[in-house]
């Protein structure tokens, strides 16, 4: 089937990615962050010639 | 459906050998800004090898067009290359879940433009590509997206940390 592309407004986009969070689980949602969190707990910037 | 989780989207942006820059909220929450939402936004070259690379991967990550109704995805043929040729933007919902893929960034310019302007962290052992906070600063200030606009004071203020 042909599906065209939709060009998204930025509302309709930021209705795409709250509905999406919203369809999780509680628990997806609560995995979700924490995985957040913890890439930005983790991430360690590497000298530019590392 | 799974939750969120960057890490996974890294090793299989890794293993398509696909070259990005991280961008967006990700972006800021890697340099400490938490205002990061839960999608990936990345800069990737527009050039004939790359776009094969992502075309596996959407296919592999069983990516569809992202729409603002559930069941916020549909089923999309990725193999037309021309279509990459002409969008600046590709807005999808890969199983690992949001994703934007961009030529172009607004305010900062395409990945030639940013990769001077970037910087290599490693997250979950495996090294990514980060715009840094000045190409992140100076796109908040060029594009001047009223979304943006709240950030900015804060994005001054870590530069004035990390510059102590």
């Amino acid at each position: 089937m042909h599906v065209k592309y939709p060009d998204l407004t930025e509302e309709e986009d930021e209705r795409s990615l709250q509905g999406w969070f919203q369809s999780l689980t509680p628990e997806e949602r609560i995995q979700s962050a924490i995985n957040l969190a913890n890439m930005a707990a983790g991430a360690r910037r590497l000298p530019p010639d590392e | 459906m799974i939750p969120f989780h960057p890490g996974k989207y890294f090793s299989a942006l890794a293993e398509h050998r696909i070259d990005f820059i991280l961008v967006g909220g990700l972006a800021d929450a890697v340099h400490g800004f938490s205002n990061a939402t839960i999608d990936m936004g990345i800069v990737v070259p527009r050039n004939e090898e790359t776009i094969g690379h992502l075309i596996e991967f959407l296919r592999e990550t069983k990516a569809r067009l992202r729409i603002p109704e559930p069941p916020y995805g549909l089923d999309f043929d990725w193999s037309d290359r021309e279509f990459f040729q002409l969008r600046t933007v590709v807005k999808c919902m890969t199983e690992y879940g949001p994703c934007d893929i961009m030529f172009a960034a607004n305010g900062i310019g395409s990945y030639e433009d940013i990769l001077p302007r970037s910087e290599i962290w490693e997250m979950w052992g495996t090294e990514v590509r980060v715009a840094s906070l000045e190409a992140i600063i100076a796109g908040a200030e060029a594009s001047d997206r009223l979304e943006d606009r709240p950030a900015l004071p804060y994005y001054y203020k870590m530069r004035d940390l990390r510059r102590g």
